[in-house]
């Protein structure tokens, strides 16, 4: 049985999602990709991925959204969940507040740009 | 020929001008100048083509349609900018994911958009994307033009913006 552990990494830049997965890949990770919202959930029910790399502004439905649902339902809230996030200055100019990120519950928030060396060693705290 | 190329997405991004100096060679700091005075007014730029020869630079950018005026308002202090820069009607970039590095990818898609004769000002590819710049009115045209060369993702690729 294979038993690299898997990362679903989701954000609606399809080069972000790329090189993130490349690195993941580089460091023994199985992957799989979504890019807004509601394919995250179809990975979710699909694969149960150990960790999810959730972008917040996202078409279809936002980060947030998808990780309140995940933490609010009994058969996945244990999947973790690390919200990359727009910056202070970022954030203030969008319509999602700090307030939706504390109610998220999410267990990591990575700033964005994100520097991928720190990523994975949250991802590698996480899925030891 | 039957070859199909896996796709997992379609990204379109909408709503924007292409400001273009194509027919004159700039020193790179004039370029600099006025990559620096947009950086300088958070003017963002959706995608950027540059080429550098013997005698200057050319380059084609898009932007924003809403931030066009900001943009002319910036180039005009900037003489060597004067009568070369050209802003086009609206555009859209349509970009395909992964390529995967397959340079296949890219002969299929500008055979098909040759063959509808979609007018392509420009193109490029990214560590994911293939990224066509189109008029915006053909984008409905173009974009099932390589939704057809493609062989895209069975759960829905939704086109999105």
């Amino acid at each position: 049985m294979d038993d690299k552990k898997l990362i679903l990494v989701v954000d609606d830049d399809p080069d972000l999602v790329e090189a993130i997965s490349m690195k993941l890949a580089s460091e023994n990770y199985r992957v799989a990709k979504a890019y807004d919202g509601i394919q995250a959930w179809d990975r979710i029910r699909e694969e149960r991925p150990h960790l999810i790399i959730l972008d917040v502004m996202m078409p279809n439905k936002n980060g947030y959204q998808v990780c309140k649902e995940l933490k609010g339902d009994p058969q996945y809230k244990n999947i973790t969940v690390v919200l990359l996030t727009a910056v202070g200055e970022a954030v203030t100019s969008t319509n999602y507040t700090h307030m939706d990120g504390k109610t998220a519950l999410a267990d990591e928030f990575i700033p964005k740009p994100i520097d991928l060396d720190s990523l994975m060693e949250i991802v590698k705290d996480y899925t030891r | 020929m039957n070859d199909t190329i896996p796709m997992e997405g379609m990204k379109v991004s909408g709503d924007l001008v292409r400001v273009s100096v194509a027919n004159a060679s700039l020193a790179e700091e004039v370029v600099a100048r006025f990559l620096g005075g947009l950086t300088d007014n958070r003017i963002n730029i959706n995608l950027f083509i540059g080429g550098k020869g013997s005698e200057g630079t050319q380059f084609t950018c898009c932007i924003a349609a809403p931030d066009e005026e900001r943009v002319k308002t910036l180039t005009e202090p900037i003489s060597d900018l004067k009568g070369r820069v050209q802003f086009s009607g609206p555009v859209d970039l349509l970009s395909v994911f992964p390529h995967r590095f397959n340079l296949k990818a890219l002969g299929l898609s500008l055979i098909a958009l040759g063959k509808a004769k979609i007018p392509l000002h420009g193109f490029c590819s990214s560590l994911s994307a293939l990224t066509f710049i189109t008029d915006h009115a053909d984008l409905d045209q173009a974009s099932s033009v390589l939704q057809g060369s493609f062989s895209l993702h069975a759960d829905p690729p939704r086109p999105f913006c």
